[in-house]
Formats: C-alpha cells, sequence, structure tokens
C-alpha cells in the first residue's frame, strides 16, 4: 500500500528546520518578539496596583490585589504570569539570536539591526524579571535539551551588568529613527535609555548619568508640551516618546476597561488612591504640607496640573462626560457596581476614543520609555554621586516646567537629601501608573514605610448616611513584611519543577 | 416459528356468540392477531365454542367447521381465508404435506426432558421437508410416510433442537436439552459479529429499545447507567451542547493539552464507520456493543486505548413493509439552581465583607432599610434574582421520527429520518436537527452482495451573543453574569429602559436584542459494501466509507446602547461585528476484508485478515468584519470593508493498518481467538510511526463439561480471560514538528505587519501510548435464563503516555510531548438480571449494574506536578495517587480566637478570627506550599444503574436510576463568596463567622484570599443517586389497532432527571456538573409521546 499520504506536514507554520532560508523571514520572527512588549496590556497596566499608587478590587483578570495587601502565596496567578511571559518573550529573542545567522545573503545591516531589536526585548525582560524576582536564571541561548531546563539563579547584579554591556554594544546596530510606517521598533535612543535605566536601578550612577546624556545628546527627544496627549492615543509619534507598545484598529487592548469607570463603560479595576492624589504639589511648587495655597475644603484646586491629567477628581470631565461622584445618581458613585473603591478614576490612558467590546476596545500605545526618565536619570544619578551642578537642576525643571504643566524650577543649591527626595517625588507623580513606581519603592527601600496599614480614597463630605462622612474612605488593610516582600516570590510550580531554583527568602 | 401456537392454550366457554367476538376472546387471551378480509368472512356467524386448555388450532377448527374456510398461523399471526387463497408461506407450518416416497414407514416414539418427564407440544420434521407432526400431552408422536433413511428435526421453545438420524428404525425416544433464551444472540464485535455465547472478551450489549426510550437529544447520555464499565458525565443542559462525556474503564491518560479532545474518549463506529455518536439518531439503533477489554477492542489498535463502541443501525427486512412513528413533545426545567440571597441581605453581606478586610461599609443604613418597604422605588431599590431573570426561554423540546423499511429476499431498505427541535431554558439557546439514514442490502447473486447506506445530519446550535470579541461563549456568559449580577441592579427601569448591569451589558436584552452566535454542522457520510463469496466459508469484502463534515459557526455581536435611567448619560456596550469560522473536513476509509469460516469434526476456525487506509483531511478559513450596517446585518457583507480580517489553514492525518484476527472454538466448550493490528500513524515521525498491538484471549463453557452434568440451576457458566495491548495517539496532528507559528502580528506605524513565534517545544521521539489490559470474567445463566449474572476484573496499565511534562517556565515554550508516564486502572464491573412474570398479565425484568475502577499514576518520571485555574482549584498529577486529584490545605475549621491564631502555625495573609485554619502538615511552624495534599478526587467510583420495566396488560412501567457511590467535587468556584461587591452571596454565606456567630458553617467573608485557596474546607461528597427517567406507557388492544389498520400504538409519558438524592442538594448544586455554577444546567424533561407502527 502506498504510504505516502502518511507524510503529512503543518500547512499554516514552517518547521524550525525550514524557517531561516530569506530575510523576511527573519524580520517576521523579530516583529513576533514586540508581542511580549505589551501584547499583555492587561497585565502590565496593573502593576501599579502592588504600590501606594493604586489599588485593584478584582481577582480577575490580575489577582495583584493580593500581592498589594500582602495576602498572596507562592501560587499566585500574577507571580506565575509576569515570571512565565518574560521568560517567553527570552525563548523567542534567543531563538532569533541564535538562528539568524544562518539566512543566507542577508543585508548586514539589516542582520545587525535585527539584532539589535531582539537583544534589547531580551534586555527590556531581563530588567522586568530582576526588578520583580531579584535573581533569576540567566538564559542566554535556546534549551533544546531537557537536560539544560533546570537552570540555577543569578545574581540581579550580574544580570544588569550584563544586559547594559549587550545594550551598549547593539544600541549602534540600531537606527535612531525608522520610517513612519516602521514606528515603533527599538532606536538607538531605546537601546541607551534602557541601559541608563538598568544603570541606574543597578546603582552604576556614573554609567546612568553618562548613557542619560548620551540620549540627551543626541537631541531627537523632547519634552512634549501636552502632557495627556502622551497616553490617549492623540499624540504617538511625540518626540518625547522613545518606545511604546504598539496598538491600532485590528490590534487592541482592554486599557479602557480596567482603568475606566462605569460611564465609560469600564470596570475600575485600577484606581488611584489618595495616597497618589496627595503626592502632588501645588502651582508654587511645594507640597500640600507644606503649601499655603493647599486647602483641604477645595483639596483638588491649585494644584500640579498634572492631578487633574492623571486623575478624574469628582466634577472632572473625561472625553466630554462630567463625572462626579458627589452626585447621587452617578453611576461612578462610590457603592455603584463596577464604580471606584477609591471615589478616584484614572485619566491618564483612557484612550481618546473607546470603542469596542470590553476585551479589545483601546489603541492607545502603552509606554515603555520616554524622554523625561532619561532626564530624571540622569538627574537622579549626579544626585546619587553627589554630582549636582546646575544640569541637575535643569534636567528635573524641564520635566516640571512642560508647557501644560508649567511648575515653577527647584530652587537651587538644595542638599544632596533634599535633592533625593525632589527627584523622587517628581518620578513618582510623572510616572503615576506607568511601570516605574513597583521598581522605585523597592530600589528606594521606602515600601516598608509607604506599603502598610490603611488605605484610603477620597474624603467624603457629601454623603452623611454613609458611616465615613467627613472621612477618607478606608479602602483596605495592607500588610508589607520587610523580610519578605522587597521581592515576589519565584513562582511555586517553578521551584517544584527546578530542582536547581531557591525560592525568595521568607516566602 | 409455530411454538408460540403449540404452547399457547387457551379456554373459551361462548354460547352462541359471533365468529367476531370468538375472535376477540383469542386476542385477549393471547398475543395472536387475527388477519382476515370482511367479505370472505361472515363474522357475524353464530358459533358455540367450548374449550378448556386448547390450543388455536383445535378452537379455529372447531369455529371454522363446515365453512370453506382455513386458517394459517406465522407465529403469532393466524390469516383466515378460502381454502385456495390461504397457502402455507413457511414449510415449517405445514404438518400435513405428504411427499411421494417409495420406501416410507410410520415412525413412533416419545420425547421426554433430561428428567424422563414428557414433553407435549414438540415439533417433528422430516428434515428437508414440510412434513411433520407434534407429540400429544404424553409426550408420544406417530408420523407416516417417512423415508428410512432420513433424519427427524425435534424442535420445541426453551429446548435446544435434536437432530435424529433414522438409519432405519420405526421407534425412537429422544430427550431434549433446555436451552437458554438468548443463547443464539449474535453481538457486534470488531469487523463482524460473533455469537454471544462465544465471545471471549469483555463487551456489553445495549439493546436499541433502551436508548430510545430515554428522551435525550444525544445518544451518548442514554449511555449512562445502561452498562457496567462505561461513565458518562454529562456536564451541561444547554441545548445542542448537551452531549454526555464517555469513558470506559477509567481513565487512561493523563490529559492535560484542552487544545484536543478528549483524549479518554472511546472509538465510535456506526456499522464500522467512525462516527460522531451524537449524531446518530436514537431511533435508527438496533443495538450498542462496547468492547472494554483488549481482547475486543485490539483489533482497532492505535485508536482503541478508551475502549470501542459499536452501533448497529436497523436495517430492513423481508416481506413486510413497515412504518413507524415516534414522535414525543417535552419541556425542560433547570434541575438544581444556586440559592442567591435578595437585596437587602446582599447589602449587608457586603458591608460585613468591607469592614473585615478594613474598609469602609459599602451601603448606608438608609439604603438598606429603604427595602422594607414593600412600596418604595424600585428604580432606586431594585431587588432582582438575575437567575431566573436570565430563564426566558421555553424549554420546549420536541422530536419526530418516521421509519420505513420493507423489501423482498433480493432487495431491502430501511428509510429514517428524525426532526429533533430544543428550546433552551434561555431564549435564543435552541437546537435543531434532522437526520437521514437510508439502509439497503441488495443480493445480486447468491455469492454476490452489496450494501449501501447513505445518512446526513444537519444541526443548527445557537445562543445568545456573549462578550464581544470573546466568541464562543454566549450561553456560558448569560450564566456567569446571572451568577455574577448582584440583585441591586435592575434588568428593566419602571420606564421599560434596560439596566446596564455588568460587564458587557445586561444578560437579558442581550436574549431579546443582541446578536446570536450560530453554529451549524452538517455530516454527510456514505458506507458502501461489496461482498463475495469465494468459496464456502471463504468471503472477500470491500468497504469504502466517506464523511463529509462541515462545521460553520457564526459568531455575530451588535453594539447595544444604555442610557443611565437618572442622569441619561448613554454607553454603549459591546461592538457591531461578525467572524465565521468554516471548517470543512473529508474523510474516507477504505477497507478490504477476507473471512474464513470452517469446521473440522468439533472444531470450528474463524480467520479474518483486512487492510484499512483512513485519509482525513480539514481546511478552515474565518473571516471578520465589524461596524459597517452590522447593527442591523448578520452578514459579512454588511460589515466594513476596511475592518475586514481573514485567515485558514488546513491540517490532516492518516493511518494505515494490517489486521487479523483467528477464532478457534473445540466443541463449543472451548474458545480461543487471537488479534492482531499493525498501524502506521501520520501523528508520528517516519521511524516511530509503526505500532503492533496484539491480543489473545480464551473461554471455557464449564456446562458443556461432563463433571457439571445434572447442574439444572444454571444454563450458562462461562470463564473467560483475556490480555492484550491497545494504542492512543490522541495529541494533536503534527506534535513531533518544531514549528514557527505564524499570526503573532504586530503594529507598526499604525498597520500590523507579519509576525511569527516558537510556541511548543518540539520531540521528534515521541510515538504511540500502550495501554495492556488483562482481564478476566465470568458469565452466568440460572434459572432457564431467567437470571443472568456477569462479572469482569481488569488490571489496565497504560506505559509511555503522552505527556506534556511540565517544564520550567523559563524554558518559555510549551512543554513537548514525550512518552513519559504511565497510568493504572484497577476494576470490577459486576450486572445481574432477572425476568420474571406473575401469571401471563404481569411481566418484569430488572437489570442492576455496579462499577469500579481505582486509577493511580504509576511514574512520571519525577515530575509530578500540579494545575491550577482561576478559580483556585488545583489538581495534582502524583505518583500514586489518582490523575488530577485534588490539591490543597487540610482544614481543620475555623479559628475562633486570636490566641488561637498566634499557637497555631504561621499562615500567610491577613489572619484574624473567623479564618480558616490550615493544617501544619510538615511542622515547620509556617503554612506554606510545603503543607499542601492530596484531599479528593473527581474519578467516581462505584457507579450503578438500576432499569426497571414491567408490563401489566397493556400499561407499561420502566424506572431507570443511576448513581455514583463515592466521588469528590470542590465546590471552591460555587460556594465561595464574593471577594468584592461584584457577584452575589448565596444563602449559605448568611452563616458566615462573626464574633456575634461563632459557630458559624462558613468563614468570616473578606477581600483577602486566603480563605479561598484550594483547602478540604471545599471538597463535598459528591455520591448521587438519581432518578434519571421514569417512563409510563399506554398500549391500545390490539382489537382496536386492527379496526384503525395499525399494528401497534403506544403512548406514555416520561419524565428526565425526576429525583436527586444528594448532598449537594442543599448548595443548589447538580451533582452531574458540581465544580462550576456558570454553566447551563442540567435539566428535568417532562415529556409525551406516542409510537406508531404500522
Amino acid at each position: 500500500c502506498d504510504e505516502s499520504f502518511l507524510n503529512k506536514q503543518p500547512t499554516d507554520s514552517l518547521t524550525t528546520d525550514t524557517y531561516w532560508v530569506n530575510s523576511d523571514n527573519a524580520v517576521q520572527a523579530v516583529t513576533g518578539c514586540y508581542r511580549f512588549l505589551g501584547g499583555d496590556d492587561w497585565w502590565r497596566t496593573f502593576l501599579t496596583c502592588a504600590t501606594d499608587d493604586s489599588y485593584a478590587w478584582s481577582n480577575w483578570p490580575c489577582d495583584i490585589m493580593y500581592a498589594g495587601n500582602g495576602s498572596a502565596t507562592t501560587t499566585l496567578g500574577t507571580f506565575n504570569h509576569f515570571w512565565s511571559f518574560m521568560y517567553k518573550s527570552i525563548a523567542n529573542t534567543n531563538n532569533v539570536l541564535a538562528n539568524i545567522g544562518k539566512v543566507p545573503d542577508m543585508n548586514a545591516d539589516l542582520r545587525n539591526q535585527l539584532i539589535g531589536e531582539a537583544t534589547f526585548i531580551r534586555a527590556w525582560s531581563y530588567q522586568q524579571l530582576v526588578g520583580l524576582y531579584g535573581d533569576v536564571p540567566w538564559i542566554t541561548s535556546p534549551q533544546t535539551n531537557p537536560d539544560q531546563y533546570d537552570v540555577s539563579r543569578t545574581s540581579a547584579s550580574v544580570v544588569m551588568d550584563s544586559i547594559s554591556a549587550q545594550l551598549a554594544k547593539i544600541a549602534d546596530y540600531l537606527p535612531v529613527s525608522y520610517s513612519s510606517d516602521q514606528f515603533g521598533r527599538a532606536t538607538k535612543g531605546a537601546a541607551l535609555a534602557l541601559k541608563a535605566r538598568i544603570d541606574l536601578y543597578n546603582g552604576n550612577y556614573s554609567a546612568a548619568a553618562t548613557t542619560a546624556k548620551e540620549v540627551m545628546d543626541m537631541n531627537v527627544y523632547t519634552v512634549d508640551p501636552d502632557y495627556m496627549s502622551l497616553f490617549n492615543g492623540t499624540n504617538e509619534h511625540s518626540s518625547e516618546i522613545i518606545l511604546s507598545a504598539q496598538y491600532t484598529d485590528n490590534y487592541k487592548s482592554a486599557l479602557a476597561t480596567w482603568i475606566g469607570g462605569p460611564t465609560i463603560g469600564g470596570w475600575s479595576e485600577i484606581v488611584p488612591l489618595q495616597s497618589l492624589v496627595d503626592a502632588y504639589e501645588c502651582t508654587d511648587g511645594k507640597t500640600i504640607d507644606q503649601s499655603s495655597l493647599y486647602d483641604p475644603q477645595h483639596p483638588f484646586e491649585n494644584r500640579d496640573p498634572r492631578l487633574k491629567m492623571t486623575i478624574v477628581v469628582p466634577g472632572g470631565v473625561l472625553n466630554g462626560d462630567t463625572i462626579d461622584i458627589t452626585d447621587p445618581n452617578s453611576a461612578d458613585g462610590l457603592g455603584k457596581n463596577n464604580a471606584s473603591y477609591t471615589g478616584y478614576y484614572y485619566k491618564k490612558y483612557i484612550p481618546a476614543t473607546v470603542d469596542g467590546g470590553w476585551s479589545g476596545n483601546s489603541t492607545n500605545d502603552i509606554i515603555i520609555l520616554r524622554y523625561p526618565e532619561v532626564l530624571l536619570t540622569y538627574a537622579e544619578a549626579k544626585i546619587e554621586m553627589n554630582d549636582i551642578d546646575q544640569s541637575v537642576y535643569d534636567a528635573i525643571d524641564q520635566v516640571r516646567g512642560r508647557a501644560d504643566v508649567n511648575l515653577p524650577p527647584i530652587p537651587t543649591g538644595q542638599s544632596q537629601t533634599a535633592m533625593r527626595q525632589i527627584v523622587r517625588q517628581e518620578r513618582r507623580v510623572e510616572f503615576a501608573e506607568e511601570e516605574q513606581r513597583l521598581f522605585d519603592i523597592r530600589r528606594w527601600k521606602i515600601a516598608e514605610n509607604v506599603m502598610p496599614g490603611d488605605v484610603y480614597g477620597i474624603l467624603n463630605y457629601w454623603n452623611s448616611a454613609r458611616s465615613d462622612y467627613q472621612k477618607h474612605v478606608l479602602v483596605e488593610n495592607r500588610q508589607f513584611n520587610p523580610q519578605r516582600d522587597y521581592l515576589w516570590p519565584i513562582p511555586q510550580s517553578e521551584v517544584d519543577l527546578n530542582k536547581n531554583l531557591t525560592q525568595n527568602p521568607n516566602w | 416459528s409455530s411454538s408460540y401456537a403449540q404452547n399457547t392454550r387457551l379456554s373459551l366457554h361462548l354460547e352462541n356468540s359471533t365468529v367476531g367476538q370468538v375472535f376477540d376472546q383469542i386476542q385477549q387471551q393471547s398475543e395472536f392477531i387475527i388477519f382476515y378480509k370482511d367479505n370472505q368472512i361472515n363474522i357475524n356467524r353464530k358459533v358455540n365454542v367450548n374449550t378448556e386448555n386448547s390450543s388455536v388450532d383445535k378452537i379455529l377448527n372447531q369455529v371454522l367447521a363446515g365453512t370453506d374456510l382455513t386458517y394459517h398461523i406465522f407465529d403469532r399471526q393466524i390469516v383466515i381465508g378460502p381454502r385456495d387463497e390461504v397457502k402455507p408461506k413457511n414449510g415449517n407450518e405445514e404438518m400435513q404435506s405428504p411427499q411421494p416416497e417409495t420406501k416410507t414407514k410410520t415412525i413412533t416414539g416419545k420425547v421426554n426432558d433430561v428428567k424422563g418427564r414428557p414433553i407435549p407440544g414438540v415439533t417433528i420434521i422430516v428434515k428437508g421437508t414440510t412434513h411433520g407432526t407434534i407429540t400429544d400431552a404424553d409426550g408420544n408422536f406417530s408420523l407416516t410416510n417417512v423415508s428410512v433413511g432420513s433424519m427427524l428435526t425435534f424442535s420445541f421453545v426453551g429446548m435446544k433442537s435434536v437432530d435424529v438420524a433414522l438409519n432405519g428404525k420405526t421407534s425412537l425416544d429422544v430427550v431434549m436439552k433446555e436451552e437458554a433464551v438468548g443463547l443464539n444472540e449474535v453481538v457486534a464485535v470488531g469487523y463482524g459479529v460473533q455469537k454471544k455465547v462465544d465471545v471471549t472478551g469483555s463487551l456489553s450489549t445495549v439493546d436499541g429499545d433502551n436508548i430510545v426510550k430515554k428522551p435525550v437529544a444525544q445518544v451518548s447520555n442514554a449511555l449512562q447507567g445502561v452498562a457496567p464499565g462505561i461513565t458518562v458525565t454529562q456536564s451541561s443542559g444547554q441545548p445542542g451542547a448537551d452531549a454526555g462525556t464517555i469513558h470506559i474503564r477509567g481513565i487512561g491518560t493523563v490529559n492535560t493539552d484542552n487544545n484536543t479532545p478528549d483524549k479518554n474518549a472511546p472509538l465510535v463506529l456506526v456499522d464500522g464507520m467512525e462516527y460522531n455518536i451524537n449524531d446518530v439518531d436514537p431511533n435508527d439503533i438496533a443495538s450498542i456493543s462496547v468492547l472494554k477489554d483488549a481482547a475486543a477492542s485490539s483489533i482497532y489498535g492505535v485508536r482503541a486505548a478508551n475502549g470501542v463502541i459499536l452501533i448497529t443501525t436497523k436495517r430492513g427486512k423481508d416481506n413486510q413493509i413497515k412504518v413507524s412513528y415516534n414522535g414525543y413533545v417535552g419541556v425542560q426545567k433547570p434541575t438544581k439552581l444556586p440559592n442567591f440571597v435578595g437585596a437587602q441581605d446582599y447589602m449587608k453581606l457586603v458591608n460585613q465583607l468591607s469592614l473585615n478586610s478594613g474598609g469602609s461599609a459599602k451601603f448606608t443604613d438608609a439604603d438598606i432599610a429603604a427595602y422594607n418597604d414593600p412600596n418604595r422605588n424600585k428604580d432606586q431599590y431594585p431587588d432582582v434574582y438575575w437567575m431566573d431573570e436570565i430563564l426566558q426561554g421555553s424549554g420546549i423540546q420536541q422530536q419526530h421520527s418516521i421509519a420505513i423499511s420493507g423489501g423482498s429476499d433480493k432487495a431491502k431498505f430501511r428509510f429514517s429520518t428524525n426532526y429533533l427541535d430544543q428550546k433552551g431554558l434561555v431564549k435564543k439557546a435552541n437546537f435543531k436537527r434532522v437526520t437521514v439514514r437510508l439502509n439497503s442490502d441488495v443480493t445480486i447473486s447468491d455469492k454476490l452482495k452489496f450494501n449501501a447506506d447513505v445518512s446526513g445530519n444537519f444541526s443548527d446550535r445557537s445562543e445568545p451573543q456573549g462578550n464581544t470579541g470573546n466568541t464562543g461563549d454566549g450561553i456560558w456568559f448569560q450564566f456567569s453574569q446571572a451568577i455574577m449580577s448582584n440583585p441591586t441592579l435592575p434588568v428593566k427601569y419602571s420606564d421599560g429602559t434596560w439596566g446596564v448591569a455588568r460587564g458587557d451589558g445586561n444578560p437579558v436584552r442581550l436574549q431579546s436584542d443582541g446578536g446570536s452566535y450560530k453554529y451549524n454542522d452538517d455530516v454527510f457520510s456514505g458506507n458502501f459494501r461489496l461482498s463475495y463469496e469465494i468459496l464456502k466459508g471463504l468471503e472477500l469484502s470491500g468497504n469504502a466509507m466517506v464523511n463529509y463534515n462541515v462545521t460553520n459557526n457564526t459568531y455575530n455581536d451588535k453594539a447595544l446602547t444604555y442610557v443611565n435611567f437618572f442622569t441619561k448619560n448613554e454607553i454603549v456596550k459591546g461592538s457591531d461585528q461578525i467572524s465565521k469560522k468554516n471548517y470543512g473536513d473529508f474523510y474516507y476509509n477504505l477497507q478490504s476484508l477476507l473471512r474464513y469460516n470452517v469446521s473440522v469434526g468439533k472444531s470450528n476456525v474463524g480467520l479474518l485478515g483486512g487492510i484499512s487506509k483512513i485519509d482525513d483531511n480539514t481546511n478552515y478559513l474565518y473571516g471578520y468584519r465589524n461596524n459597517g450596517s452590522l447593527n442591523v446585518l448578520s452578514e459579512l457583507a454588511g460589515g466594513d470593508p476596511a475592518s475586514q480580517k481573514n485567515n485558514g489553514y488546513s491540517y490532516g492525518y492518516g493511518l494505515l493498518s494490517y489486521f487479523g484476527r483467528v477464532n478457534y472454538s473445540y466443541n463449543d466448550k472451548y474458545l480461543f481467538e487471537a488479534n492482531i493490528r499493525r498501524d502506521g500513524s501520520s501523528r508520528f515521525s517516519k521511524s516511530n510511526r509503526w505500532g503492533t498491538f496484539p491480543s489473545f484471549s480464551a473461554g471455557w463453557q464449564l456446562l458443556k463439561e461432563p463433571f457439571m452434568d445434572g447442574i439444572n440451576f444454571m444454563s450458562e457458566l462461562k470463564l473467560r480471560a483475556s490480555w492484550g495491548q491497545l494504542g492512543n495517539q490522541e495529541l494533536g496532528n503534527y506534535p513531533y514538528q518544531s514549528v514557527m507559528v505564524l499570526g503573532y502580528d504586530y503594529p507598526f506605524g499604525g498597520s500590523l505587519n507579519p509576525g511569527a513565534r516558537i510556541e511548543t517545544a518540539a520531540n521528534s521521539n515521541i510515538s504511540w501510548e500502550t495501554t495492556e489490559m488483562s482481564d478476566i470474567g465470568l458469565d452466568a445463566m440460572f434459572m432457564k435464563g431467567k437470571m443472568n449474572f456477569s462479572f469482569d476484573y481488569y488490571v489496565k496499565n497504560t506505559n509511555d503516555i503522552l505527556l506534556q511534562l511540565p517544564i520550567p517556565e523559563t524554558v518559555g515554550q510549551y512543554a513537548p510531548y514525550q512518552n513519559a508516564g504511565s497510568v493504572q486502572n484497577k476494576g470490577w464491573e459486576f450486572s445481574l438480571g432477572y425476568k420474571g412474570a406473575i401469571q401471563q398479565k404481569f411481566k418484569y425484568n430488572v437489570q442492576f449494574n455496579i462499577s469500579d475502577v481505582k486509577n493511580k499514576i504509576t511514574d512520571l518520571k519525577n515530575a509530578d506536578w500540579e494545575s491550577s485555574n482561576n478559580d483556585n482549584v488545583i489538581q495534582a498529577y502524583h505518583v500514586g495517587e489518582p490523575i488530577g486529584a485534588f490539591y490543597g490545605y487540610v482544614c481543620d475549621g475555623i479559628f475562633q480566637s486570636q490566641d488561637q491564631i498566634d499557637n497555631h502555625a504561621t499562615q500567610p495573609g491577613n489572619v484574624a478570627p473567623g479564618d480558616l485554619i490550615y493544617r501544619d502538615l510538615s511542622h515547620d511552624g509556617k503554612i506554606d506550599a510545603s503543607d499542601r495534599t492530596v484531599i479528593g478526587s473527581n474519578i467516581p467510583r462505584y457507579t450503578y444503574g438500576l432499569n426497571i420495566n414491567a408490563v401489566y396488560k397493556n400499561f407499561d412501567l420502566s424506572a431507570f436510576f443511576q448513581g455514583v457511590g463515592k466521588v469528590d467535587v470542590t465546590t471552591v468556584q460555587s460556594n465561595r463568596a464574593p471577594i468584592s461587591q461584584d457577584g452575589n452571596f448565596k444563602k449559605l454565606h448568611l452563616d458566615s463567622w462573626t464574633p456575634d456567630n461563632t459557630s458559624a458553617s462558613f468563614p468570616r467573608l473578606t477581600s483577602y484570599s486566603h480563605n479561598y485557596v484550594s483547602s478540604s474546607f471545599w471538597i463535598k461528597n459528591g455520591a448521587y443517586l438519581r432518578l434519571k427517567n421514569l417512563q409510563v406507557g399506554y398500549s391500545l388492544p390490539k382489537s382496536f389497532d386492527r379496526t384503525v389498520g395499525i399494528d401497534r400504538c403506544r403512548f406514555y409519558v416520561s419524565g428526565q432527571n425526576l429525583v436527586t438524592w444528594s448532598k449537594l442538594n442543599k448548595y443548589g448544586i447538580d451533582p452531574e456538573n458540581p465544580d462550576d455554577s456558570r454553566y447551563y444546567p442540567q435539566v428535568k424533561v417532562f415529556s409525551l409521546g406516542v409510537n406508531v407502527d404500522f
């Protein structure tokens, strides 16, 4: 009998042996890696809920609320998710880097660019991993044999040194910019900006400052005059944005569902806490406990304009709808279904146009790197080296002085301690809801101060029937164990499967 | 045969009655049906009949005396007419047609049973003629004109026929032995049929009547509880999606991949052809054979590891055109619905939860108190039981089936069609199905025979739309929304506008205003067979089977605008979009079989050899558009062309097989069988493609041994033993190839660029899973076959299980398949039946079966693992434990005081009095992952069924009970309390721990996770007993049937899932669908039906 009909091959995919035959396939493999930057938006944007900025009330789709309030165990879905997602990214970039050399007759510049892009995505993935878990298995080539699977942990600082060095090397492989139809690919600026972040996180302040300066000196990036437009999809090609995860009409995210309130059909799963609201300075550049402009009766007036650009406060307008939770019939009010538990909503990252079902209604890009981070990295690194010159003030003032923010410049002549506080304050409000805060409170070792205890929402000054009338809404009680919670645990299943993997302390 | 006429004795005492009255009396006292033409008989003629215990022919002789009428008896039918018209059609029936013979004699003799008692009424026929007689009351007979060299055949119902050669004798004493009922029963086995008494493997048969009796839409569900060793689990009552999962003899493989169909599903063949069991019209089923052990099923090789179900459909019979109609109309009701609290309790519990978690009260006392007023403003203070609100459908279900059959001795046919229409409990959740089948048998010549069967199945299932973009969860969305929506959310406001509810909109509104998801499934199949008898006993046949299956799924979502009742703000939920998925699957199987049967002396030998080629290819096409005019149109053409997306691919599978069987029996006493199959599958690389699967079995008919002579209470005692190997290849189509998966596209500059990536690590070395099974069994019949008994014990070891052994996530790919695991199933099966009668008027039979299987993982290459889902259900895959055992902490009750917490091992999280206590199994002073253990198993044990049938006069009753003796269920999804105000509380949460309610059955309500992790607190006893079906029927009297010209007419009422005894009842959980309350519930069906035969 003719047996040839038994030789069936898949028709919708190529085998790894037949794949690496031309440069189009190589480009396609690198494109596939970009999905790891943002494809997972609903988890990425939830990271803020593990900090003192935000609160998540639901355990679905992301159970990070338990990481936020300290009740998580090592089997928490969130812990496994980030770990697994980043290692998928690493496996795919490793696959590209190991195989791209097989493609015959490929243009050398294109090959270098693709190597650069894949290396960049891998470095970013490792930066996320060490920030969340500390020491992690350092895997840089495809694991083709099960004997290679049980990799032990490499110290976080060695990982960061390695990816920093790789980024330095591939920065020159990458172009400064791409044609507009390729916007969204990693550039030289992205590689250097990420390197600066890693150096800063790793305590290599000199390298951080030098690298940040290198980006500043490229003269490619500026601080955009319009803060809000950077996040709502109306200004995605701004010269402030160094790299963002891309979304478009046929590749949408669900940001509006997680962040939005009932009025725009959202589920209020990521909402700001009072603590973040209080962090915004007054227009005089002083914090609310220092400024004479702060009026507890009108707490949202005379404040850093970024407050109302980031957060919807009562009476605020979002995409044309007025949201006033003090109106007893407001769909967004306290206690209403799917409404915020804190009484506040984020405005930042709500797309200007919400269109589609809950699982895909947003096309606005998610920022990975933008220029103010480079400026503040430069400033923080110099401050930590106690090398506080005018360029440090200039860098911070450039961020605060953005046209529509326009806060007064930092008074000169500050101490290192004062400047450290200033740059940390600036990072918190500038990058609220972005991915910085969790990494920041860990590396600054302030989580044990800012995380535990009761957390609050808005001041209830309108509903006397509620038990919290004239008090802030009590949201939950959080615990934070300094001996344990500066790192997430290695997912339990990983420790179970990989005999060479140790668990983080006290988990 | 005429044995019925011989055995039926009637007593008639009719003075001056009409002939018609006599006929009525005969029909009422017996099963005889009398046929005549009105213009040939004067039924008003008066006669006197006075008989006591007379045979029907005696009475008829008396009644017809003096007329020119005669009669003829065919089994239970009596035809009366003029002598020249009524001719005997079956030679055995005619007793007086002398054959001209030269050397003839008169033979006399006597017939006794083994105990020496005379047997009256024995038919004696000269073999090869129609000449014969019957014995008288003393067992004596006398037959004239018998040729001296001929042979006489003695037959009598319930006795084994005896042939006696005269060899010149003129006087004979004959002893007849009792024969067990069903001794000649033939059952379907792999690639053929076999006498049941000769079967050496383990198989169960189910009669078609047993299937038709239950008003279920899917045949799989009718198999529940009917035979031991077969477990059917029905987890949804949704029309069209309510098929049961069938497992034969436990779960053989560790199924960790949900992308492929159930890897533990048996192979189902309809008349030899692979078929979806649920695509068969239950009315077409003549019988079902379930092949359970390796000996019975190994001839199906690589597809047989999970057992084989052979369905034989009904075929036309000679010389009788029959038309039958079966139909019923019924209504469905949910068996169990969750017990939710109302608005006021909900608000109190939310406040309790929030305060317990360190938050503020969410509802004010004034809001809660507002509900005390029945005349409150219901727009402001609604109180909704969502689970009832979504049940907007009628639940009306009907089925109509018509069959026409008939033929001559050269050609026979049977045509049937069935229409099923199920309206769901939810509007738009409907199912319609039409099946047609034409089976035909043609005898081209004595040696050449041809069969052509064609069938079709056309089904449409629909659901209301669900979450936009999440195609395929329409009905799940309804129930999950109903469970999550709290009672303070209104369905509609007083002005008629819809409440927005939660998530992607109001499920009740979606039923009327939303789009639909539609699943069309059309199957066309043909089964053509030509067979040629080369020599006597040697037959060659060729079989071509084709199946074309088109699945067409359409997912249409509509955007719906909701207006806030108070602020008049508008929001749009969902979006206008449509996607279509089309799968076209073409399957063909070509088969050649050569069969040879020969008897040499007392030895019978059967040989079978065959080749089979299966080629199966599927094409997939996908299209999508949104917006445009899709708010009114429901086809792709209505969408905006700029939004269109499409995709497509194909996949295939091929299997080439060689197989053979040898049967040998000696003196019908010692039975042997050997099977072998060699399969080559496209699912493995060339070097691992071929596998060989042998089996051997033997049977011993103990009663045929001389040392068993004189044992009269038994009519059969057979010992069976078997061993064999089977394969399993259910792991997707290309598991050994490492691929770059396309379709991971990503936008640059606003438009998608093609992307590809690796997904699954590959392993080119994989090969078959092999199941090795040993079985020992005993079949017995007692009391002349009235009681039957069967027992089997088996050990089933599955090795080289294709596992995606979990690998560290750091590998960044899904785990490759490896031939890694081993699983053992050990079990026993027992069945016992009794058929009895109290006089002739009350007949009954009772059939009970029970089986047990102990499942254990025996090897996982040191890679024991646990899987967990979003609902915190953790299942363990551990050596020494059952597959997927529930895994978690052991719960020791509820903490009552801070002191108690301080003295206990440290538990993670914000532990307070009212939280669950977890046992410190590792004795290290803290509760962590090392304290988890196996806390239960969801593999049912002691599954049983009890079937009771009774007939009294024209009434019949059947009751079918089914149950599971031991199974664990986890209620962590269905019984846990919400951790926020999104979701509703159940009544059991009212008994949550508070400082004032310390003897609570439920822990304190919090927004923390620690009470809802997997623990023994949530594991409950899932054992149940269910009255699955109860049916009462009434058949019209035969005299009535005759006057309206029909053969039979029966009406019945039937109830499905009527009563359930289970500890889960109090939670509103159905024991057949216990783990998740977000699925369409099981249904009770009350129906009214009719069976008519013409």
